[in-house]
């Protein structure tokens, strides 16, 4: 397993309970002005959620930084835990990790303590947010600048939107027992959400790809960033399409019982595919290197070697020789 | 949906496949080497500067000058300049000769790279 895959094994749990955290309390939070439904229950229904999801980003949050040290120092996990303080001290990502790993357990800390829920919602909403901050800020983007963090931040947060706001609407309406009325309604709002967030998905992706392919087909097809992409951009097809399903067929019916049925078994299973298969590749891209690269001049023995296996740079290394 | 909005979500979408361009990478590769890949001097460089093309960590990076013995002729340990952009080693007089540099970084994105290249420097007539 290369060092590639072995840290989105670890950022994707990461990730995709961030996006979840920050989509699901944002779709709450939007969705307080509701009459027909108060919010406590709402909150109360993704309650055992919200507590499963930061303790996971608590605990794996310290083992993404010693992933972290261990590839920068090219050592064993167990040796990196030697590098740590100097890494924390010294490097950009770790300075991160400072406000990382507190902000991760004021998250923990504040799902499980006793507290309003419109509080804790708005709180972990905030704290969600500012962790994906951090994550945009550890990513590739970083190495092209401000607006590249931004936008990846922005594609952050616009997954997180739509993922939260399916699943908020599936697990409030399954454990919830809110009236229809309320289903019909918040199915209406978040095809809404999901339309404007999958148009923000597409416009950062596109300048995501932009930065990370090029115009080459050869990157596309042949290394191991352009063929993952190819594969996230096919599963978020498939998503749409269900999508597409839900918003012009079932959600005007959504009054009907049947319609309203298989609508929160769509949103459920859209949910679970975006979770696991599209932040997962997402994960994967993040920590793979992307297929363009200025390279060296005049001498092919330049061409760097990437640390982690790569298909695109052996095959570079190949042509190169 | 209308024909507008969906336009605009096909035409993204349709970038997006494609894929377009920009001058830009991740990870750290050199951009720019000084004495340059292959290249043969008549007078020995007083150092080796390599300028990436994003910012590196000071605290992994590593820069050696071997000489075709293999024994390294950087004085003292690389340097990182404050933007964190080159990084460059002092080294002894150079005798005439083919000297391979070794370079070894991590960019601020945490990912490691590492590559060599050679340059001659060559004998006084």
């Amino acid at each position: 397993m290369t060092a590639d895959v072995d840290r989105a094994l670890l950022v994707w749990p990461l990730v995709a309970s961030l996006v979840t955290t920050f989509g699901t309390t944002g779709f709450v939070l939007l969705s307080a002005g509701e009459r027909v439904f108060d919010l406590r229950a709402a909150a109360a229904s993704l309650l055992t959620l919200w507590r499963f999801l930061a303790a996971v980003i608590f605990l794996v949050s310290p083992l993404v930084l010693l992933n972290v040290t261990a590839d920068m120092a090219g050592v064993s996990w167990i040796s990196a835990l030697d590098f740590v303080p100097e890494v924390l001290a010294e490097t950009h990502a770790g300075r991160l990790f400072e406000w990382f790993l507190p902000i991760a357990l004021v998250l923990l800390i504040g799902a499980c303590i006793p507290l309003p829920q419109f509080i804790r919602t708005t709180i972990l909403f905030l704290l969600a947010a500012a962790l994906l901050l951090l994550q945009a800020l550890l990513s590739h983007a970083i190495d092209q600048g401000t607006l590249a963090v931004a936008v990846y931040f922005l594609h952050e947060v616009a997954v997180g939107l739509w993922v939260g706001a399916l699943l908020a609407l599936w697990m409030v309406a399954r454990y919830g027992g809110p009236p229809d009325i309320w289903v019909e309604r918040a199915a209406r709002r978040v095809s809404k959400l999901a339309f404007w967030s999958v148009i923000g998905l597409v416009i950062t992706g596109t300048y995501t790809a932009y930065n990370g392919l090029g115009f080459d087909l050869y990157h596309l097809l042949f290394s191991v960033y352009g063929r993952t992409l190819i594969a996230k951009v096919g599963i978020f097809v498939g998503v749409l399409a269900i999508g597409a399903y839900n918003r012009y067929w079932l959600v005007p019916k959504v009054a009907e019982p049947a319609a309203r049925n298989a609508l929160l078994f769509n949103v459920q299973i859209e949910s679970v595919i975006l979770l696991l298969a599209v932040v997962g590749l997402a994960s994967l891209l993040a920590n793979t290197p992307p297929a363009q690269h200025k390279g060296s001049h005049g001498d092919h023995s330049m061409m760097a070697m990437i640390a982690a296996d790569s298909m695109f740079f052996r095959h570079a290394r190949m042509r190169a020789t | 949906m209308n024909k507008r909005a969906l336009a605009l979500l096909s035409g993204t979408f349709l970038a997006l496949i494609v894929g377009v361009t920009v001058a830009a990478s991740a990870h750290a590769f050199p951009e720019q080497e000084s004495p340059s890949a292959g290249a043969t001097l008549s007078e020995p460089p007083a150092q080796v500067t390599i300028k990436y093309d994003a910012p590196i960590e000071k605290l992994f990076a590593s820069l050696e000058v071997l000489n075709s013995a293999g024994q390294n002729e950087a004085v003292g340990k690389p340097e990182v300049s404050p933007d964190g952009w080159k990084l460059s080693v002092p080294v002894n007089k150079l005798p005439p000769g083919e000297y391979t540099v070794q370079w070894n970084v991590v960019c601020i994105d945490t990912h490691h790279t590492q590559g060599s290249y050679s340059f001659t420097v060559e004998a006084h007539s």
